[in-house]
């Protein structure tokens, strides 16, 4: 479990916040 | 159409930290030991946290975290992250998904007036194992820079989980002080820049303490803080230390095309 987790957890974030800001960046250049 | 959407998706982002429920460490932005500081983490901007919290007789669990800055408005900001706690044991058990998650909503200086005080309000010590990582802290602060002195910051911190907010001697605070200062900007070879820091959480339960070091930016972007923490309930710290010395490796990412700070 804790490796499972351990990595997981801050990938998941990563990529969660990365798609985020780009999606907003993305939006914000076409209006 | 993607103007409704550009107000929407930050709108769903901070809904969400709201909505989250409210032993152990959390890293929030922080001054030194505490979340005693306004500053939130700008748009865009991904803050990585490796904590250490070590003595001759014990250590805190080593503290890996990441905190994002979401919303792109300045009148208006907040941040959202979480903290990996291990080894995690509590008791004789280990706590299975040792996370905590924290967010914070606020603004710099100077945004609504002039003169007017950076804010936040935010909570810590998100945990999910019922008795051990539920702290459930909500606290606010404000801070002020002054000039030659630095930021000065003064708050309080309320915990949600009385059992969590015991003194060694079982009675229950759960409520106290928040109070930091950081310095301005030192220049210094081989670095980028050196900064002080120091803050105080008052009372006499597991997180009431006083710490301070200095804040090495070999970038302007990573830096290594060091020094000091003195616990105010030595009984309920690792070992029974009544200090423990820390090494705090930060860096920030930024995942904006124009450096994070795309704020109007």
């Amino acid at each position: 479990m804790m490796d499972i987790a351990f990595i997981l957890i801050p990938l998941v974030f990563f990529l969660v916040s990365w798609l985020y800001v780009k999606a907003y960046d993305k939006l914000s250049e076409r209006s | 159409m993607r103007a409704l959407a550009l107000k929407v998706l930050p709108a769903l982002v901070l809904a969400a930290i709201a909505v989250v429920p409210v032993g152990v460490r959390a890293t929030p932005s922080t001054i030194f030991w505490a979340p005693s500081t306004p500053a939130v983490q700008a748009f865009g901007v991904m803050h990585l946290t490796y904590d250490t919290y070590f003595s001759d007789r014990a250590a805190y669990p080593i503290d890996l975290g990441a905190t994002v800055g979401v919303l792109p408005w300045m009148g208006l900001q907040a941040e959202a992250g979480f903290d990996l706690l291990y080894p995690s044991v509590a008791g004789a058990e280990a706590i299975e998904l040792p996370i905590v998650l924290n967010g914070k909503v606020g603004a710099p200086e100077d945004v609504y007036f002039r003169g007017q005080p950076a804010w936040a309000l935010g909570a810590f010590g998100v945990g999910f194992e019922s008795g051990s990582n539920d702290q459930h802290v909500l606290y606010g602060v404000l801070g002020k820079t002054l000039p030659h002195i630095g930021m000065a910051q003064v708050g309080a911190y309320y915990g949600l989980t009385e059992e969590r907010f015991r003194s060694a001697a079982g009675q229950v605070n759960q409520s106290g002080l928040l109070a930091g200062w950081s310095s301005p900007a030192i220049d210094a070879p081989l670095v980028d820049k050196i900064v002080l820091a120091w803050d105080v959480q008052t009372g006499d339960n597991v997180l009431g303490a006083t710490g301070g070091g200095v804040s090495v930016y070999f970038t302007p972007t990573i830096a290594l803080l060091t020094g000091p923490v003195f616990f105010f309930e030595e009984e309920l710290q690792p070992g029974g230390s009544s200090w423990s010395w820390s090494v705090q490796l930060d860096v920030d990412i930024d995942f904006s095309p124009d450096g994070g700070r795309r704020l109007p």
